[in-house]
């Protein structure tokens, strides 16, 4: 629970405090479960509205000194300045996968918070880009720039920190 | 006849960087966009690249695990959230 939150919300004192009225939420509303689902994912969800609200909180339609108009560093005039690495080799192994998962999880910690934000709530949470742009009160164009470079981040990162490596 | 020449004119002037970005959120695309990301990426080996990698993002990131990797609470933290419940089942 407490890793979920800190993802989102990148501050460790908030993840607590996320983590902490979502457990007292649970408590207080333990009647309402009805075990059609694991507590854990049950807990996750009271949790994912605790972390949606103190997003809210912070969040006043600031987009993070995202500048919109300028081009990302992977393209010159619109074109690819490289091709992009080629992505082949998945990992294999248990062991493997966990070192794969710590990168992302890195990879992820690596962004700026809005960046981080907007990509775990539309790819990992799966909310709808509408949804999406109310919580972190932005427009459907911010939101499509927010997630276009930081998966262009995120690609270079992994190309350069795991698929450069295990090519 | 002039917005069938814009969607003509868009769909064959599309950049990487445009196609890019089309591509990482495929909702409210409109049918000008989508055919001028196809056509683009038909011709462009680096945006076919691209796209592989943006899928295979997608994927990882779906099935992201975060329940495993290794961050805990602090003892302070954990601390203070057990007695936060204790007082919660006592009252």
């Amino acid at each position: 629970m407490y890793r979920y939150a800190l993802l989102r919300l990148g501050d460790p004192d908030s993840a607590a405090d996320a983590v902490q009225e979502a457990l007292l939420a649970g408590i207080r509303g333990r009647g309402e479960y009805r075990g059609e689902a694991q507590e854990r994912t049950w807990l996750i969800g009271i949790l994912r509205h605790k972390v949606v609200d103190a997003i809210r909180k912070r969040r006043r339609g600031a987009v993070g000194g995202l500048d919109e108009q300028s081009e990302p560093e992977q393209f010159r005039n619109g074109w690819f300045k490289e091709e992009p690495a080629v992505w082949n080799v998945l990992p294999q192994s248990p062991a493997e996968r966990g070192e794969l998962r710590d990168l992302l999880v890195s990879c992820l910690e690596s962004l700026p918070d809005t960046m981080r934000q907007a990509l775990c709530l539309r790819e990992i949470d799966g909310l709808q880009s509408a949804e999406v742009c109310k919580i972190l009160d932005i427009t459907p164009t911010n939101l499509w720039t927010l997630v276009h470079r930081a998966k262009l981040r995120m690609r270079d990162d992994l190309s350069r920190r795991w698929f450069g490596e295990h090519r | 006849m002039i917005r069938w020449l814009k969607t003509v004119w868009y769909v064959l002037t599309l950049r990487c960087e445009e196609a890019d970005r089309l591509r990482s959120l495929d909702e409210n695309t409109t049918r000008a966009q989508r055919v001028g990301e196809v056509m683009h990426r038909t011709l462009c080996k680096s945006c076919r690249r691209a796209k592989k990698q943006t899928q295979i993002l997608s994927r990882l990131l779906a099935n992201l695990d975060e329940s495993a990797s290794g961050v805990r609470l602090d003892g302070a933290a954990r601390a203070r959230i057990a007695s936060a419940i204790d007082a919660e089942n006592n009252l």
